[in-house]
């Protein structure tokens, strides 16, 4: 490899590093900025229905007789990527879903969240967001909870953009670098040639000597 | 190979100077590049953010207005509403990008919880007033200003809007989104650096350094005596074609004299740059998370107490490269550098590959054994090489490549791993490393050379030769104040007790990598000059006793003090400490032991220090896990603390007793 294109390689993979890893530092942020306004989203509406379900239960309303078709449709509408709503009692048997074959089933440990003790919790499956939020009676006993599963491809659609974008972005300003540091790297080049042959002029002579 | 003369000064300073040339243009190229990312990306982020943090406030409003509404309808003024401050501050708690929250009513406002600008806000509130006035029940309505963008939503009793709901957010919210992650860009940008330092050590200065200095050192050694020599080494560029015009001088000079063609292979300590620094930045990648990691896996119940299991991995992996390690040294001896090299590969990456995987604290357990063997392994391997391939006049330097490269690798590995954990999960931080453990193998297949047998010299390991040392009271002292308590605040406090610190106050991954980060910064830039220092002034004694001092003070400071700020002064004061300590420890254990030196040789007495200092890094992670367990972390820490203070106080010793021998003579 000339000694041009050796500075040139340098430096490009050096630049390529950097760029790289600040756009995936950048599109792992941009993530979990996403994610976190989704689980915010979800939260709020979540907070919304429990209080409606909360003093309907008060009145004497049981649980079971609630029903979040409406609700759902709602907060398709104003919350984008909510998949479902799910409510289910104080032993996390599920009394109503969009997916009928789900009621009468208990909700997996793995969607219950890890503190037992947080109102709110959140938690992932099969990559889609789970966000849960405990219901309790005005006298302070639990009755059951609230969870919306955000699929997904909620934010799939900007993150995918961002994905093509932004390394796109990162070449073209590898390659606009480059073309300025091209003078740069000549001058190297150039000095590390004549550097090589300050050597050998001088490393040949011996061998020289005594071939003749 | 090794060409028993001087590099050409002329030569090697050129190098230099240009390594550094490259670095820098490297850098300000990186600079600048990343700057004009980070503009075009806040571009980017600012237009989606708006629109979903939009959609988000406008569901917020909904909510509360709804719950007004209720009390509205049921014929409760809002203004008698108690608490209402209080509930709009509840309200704003969880979302840091809602800068303000207010209630509106005709008169003037009810209740309001944020800050916004006095423009902003008479603006909104006149807006609001009109809302009212207008009559209905208004939808949300925006309003932008330069710093807030307004919602509006009417409060209606059911016949008529009687307050509006205003809520302000953030503007800048994208912006302090880049701001937030302004060291973690910083971070990568030190880690890209370093990168490209590699990259131009690699691309650059090994073939100046390997091909042209030898040529460069067969010219000064004057090649006018024994047989002609040619150099093994091929490129297309203006270093292959001046060793192609040498190798044909060369041949043409054998042909004329009958002498039989050497041919040489320009090996340099630079071979083992990349794969050695490719492997430590994929060990260190767990360094920031690894406590917290093995008590994620700990269960919950067990006879031994957690703190004492979560310490276990690290101790495992320490006693392994302690064991591991002399027979390694003899393996190299065996195999050579190269082989040991590749073969060291595979345990760690197995390991590294378990630890991903591990379900339990056992398995992670043998992960770390297994990666401690590769370790072992691939880091004596390192060494190995790089005194074979240095002559005597280059070993020092040789060996400042070695240093220089593990502390490079440490500095990138433990800075990206908190970053990647934090982001990404800790199994995707081990899955790097196995990643990583494979590239190590591949660049020593392509760059290391096999070296021909005489370059290795094997030597035996006898630990009695060893005996005299045992009885020399001030070795002993030095191993016992200095050495091993240096260790132990290394693996006990800074691998494994600060990330269990940090995370107890609440810091991420990255922000524990950082913390733990300025440890190896300080001891690659401070650490040459103070040891500089030491033996300038000739006093490698008190800076050992001051380094051991400082390092309990730092530990104590830890203890009694909370949170991220106080953890970070104490890793500057423990960073300075063994800066200043870790080399004049060597003086010292040279100064202490003419007699051993001239029997078994200098070599010989240091590697037996650094074998027993490990018995710190296996004890330390132990000791502590064990003191946390009893006592508590920040009593723990400062027991510790005072304990390293104590014992380097008999550093104190060893001075009386030398006076007492060098008087002991005249008497």
């Amino acid at each position: 490899m000339p000694l041009f294109l050796r500075v040139s390689v340098a430096l490009c993979a050096s630049l390529a590093v950097a760029l790289s890893m600040v756009v995936t530092l950048n599109l792992l942020k941009y993530d979990e900025t996403l994610r976190q306004l989704d689980h915010e989203r979800a939260g709020i509406l979540l907070s919304t229905l429990s209080h409606s379900i909360i003093i309907a239960h008060d009145l004497g309303l049981p649980l079971a007789a609630n029903s979040l078709a409406e609700e759902r449709a709602t907060a398709r509408k104003k919350a984008q990527g909510i998949e479902d709503l799910i409510l289910f009692d104080y032993q996390g048997v599920i009394l109503d879903a969009s997916d009928q074959g789900r009621i009468g089933k208990k909700l997996p440990d793995a969607w219950r969240g890890e503190a037992p003790s947080a109102l709110q919790w959140t938690a992932r499956s099969d990559g889609r967001l789970l966000v849960g939020r405990r219901l309790h009676s005005s006298f302070g006993e639990e009755i059951g909870g609230l969870l919306a599963i955000i699929s997904a491809s909620s934010h799939a659609g900007a993150f995918q953009a961002a994905l093509l974008r932004w390394p796109l972005k990162a070449l073209g300003i590898l390659l606009f670098s480059l073309l300025l540091s091209l003078p740069l790297i000549y001058l190297l080049a150039r000095r590390l040639r004549k550097l090589v042959q300050l050597v050998t002029d001088e490393a040949s002579p011996s061998l020289r000597e005594r071939s003749s | 190979m090794k060409v028993g003369c001087k590099v050409p000064p002329e030569a090697a300073t050129s190098i230099d100077r240009l390594r550094w040339v490259v670095t820098l243009v490297a850098l300000s190229l990186m600079l600048l590049a990343t700057l004009l990312l980070t503009t075009i990306t806040y571009r980017g982020l600012d237009e989606q953010l708006d629109h979903r943090i939009a959609l988000k406030g406008r569901l917020l409003t909904d909510h509360l207005v709804t719950q007004f509404e209720r009390a509205a309808q049921h014929g409760i003024p809002l203004s008698r509403l108690p608490d209402l401050e209080r509930f709009l501050d509840l309200a704003r708690k969880d979302h840091p990008e809602i800068l303000y929250l207010g209630l509106a009513a005709e008169g003037g406002m009810l209740a309001s919880s944020g800050t916004a600008p006095p423009t902003s806000l008479a603006v909104v509130q006149e807006a609001s007033r009109q809302l009212i006035s207008q009559g209905g029940r208004p939808g949300a309505s925006h309003l932008g200003t330069e710093e807030l963008q307004f919602i509006l939503q009417g409060v209606s009793d059911g016949s008529a809007p009687v307050a509006v709901l205003i809520l302000g957010a953030d503007e800048l919210f994208a912006w302090r989104k880049v701001e937030d992650s302004l060291f973690d860009t910083l971070t990568v940008l030190l880690v890209s650096l370093i990168v490209a330092f590699e990259f131009v050590v690699l691309l650059l200065m090994r073939p100046l350094a390997g091909p042209l200095l030898t040529l460069a050192k067969l010219r000064a050694a004057g090649e006018g005596r024994g047989p002609p020599v040619c150099l093994r080494y091929r490129a297309r560029d203006e270093i292959g074609q001046a060793v192609a015009r040498f190798n044909a001088s060369a041949e043409r000079l054998a042909r004329k004299s009958g002498l039989k063609l050497r041919e040489l292979t320009p090996a340099t300590a630079l071979d083992i740059r990349l794969p050695l620094f490719l492997f430590i930045f994929a060990d260190e990648l767990q360094k920031p998370f690894l406590p917290l990691y093995a008590n994620s896996l700990a269960p919950a119940q067990s006879w031994i107490s957690t703190e004492v299991l979560i310490s276990l991995p690290i101790a495992v992996f320490m006693l392994v490269i302690a064991l591991a390690t002399l027979w390694a040294g003899h393996l190299v001896d065996r195999l050579g550098p190269r082989r040991v090299l590749l073969a060291g590969a595979l345990p760690a990456a197995v390991g590294y590959l378990l630890a991903a995987m591990a379900t339990d604290i056992w398995l992670l357990l043998l992960a770390r054994a297994f990666t401690g063997l590769g370790y072992a392994g691939i880091v004596m391997a390192a060494q190995g090489y790089v005194a074979a391939v240095s002559s005597p006049e280059e070993r020092n330097r040789a060996i400042a490549v070695f240093v220089g490269c593990l502390m490079a690798g440490s500095i990138c590995g433990t800075a990206i791993g908190g970053i990647l954990a934090h982001e990404a999960g800790y199994q995707i931080v081990f899955l790097l490393s196995f990643a990583l453990t494979m590239a190590t193998a591949v660049a020593a297949w392509c760059l290391v050379a096999s070296l021909p047998a005489q370059a290795r010299k094997p030597q035996s390991f006898n630990f009695r030769s060893f005996w005299p040392l045992f009885r020399n009271r001030a070795f002993l002292i030095l191993l016992f104040s200095a050495a091993i308590p240096s260790k132990l605040a290394l693996n006990g406090i800074i691998s494994f007790t600060l990330p269990i610190y940090l995370n107890h106050y609440g810091a991420s991954a990255a922000e524990i990598g950082r913390v733990i980060l300025i440890y190896p910064i300080l001891i690659l830039f401070l650490g040459p000059w103070l040891s500089g220092l030491a033996d300038r002034w000739n006093s490698a004694r008190f800076f050992t006793l001051a380094g051991g001092l400082l390092s309990g003070t730092a530990i104590i400071l830890l203890g009694v003090s909370e949170g991220i700020g106080a953890a970070a002064l104490s890793v500057v004061l423990l960073g300075l400490a063994h800066a200043a300590s870790t080399s004049p420890q060597i003086s010292m254990a040279i100064e202490l032991c003419p007699r051993e030196v001239e029997a078994l040789g200098q070599a010989r007495v240091l590697s037996l220090l650094r074998t027993l200092e490990r018995i710190g890094s296996v004890g330390g992670p132990l000791l502590m896990g064990s003191l946390i367990a009893w006592q508590g972390l920040g009593s723990s820490l400062a027991y510790a603390g005072v304990a390293i203070a104590t014992v380097a106080c008999g550093l104190l010793f060893i001075g009386h007793r030398r006076q007492v021998e060098a008087i002991s003579p005249s008497l």
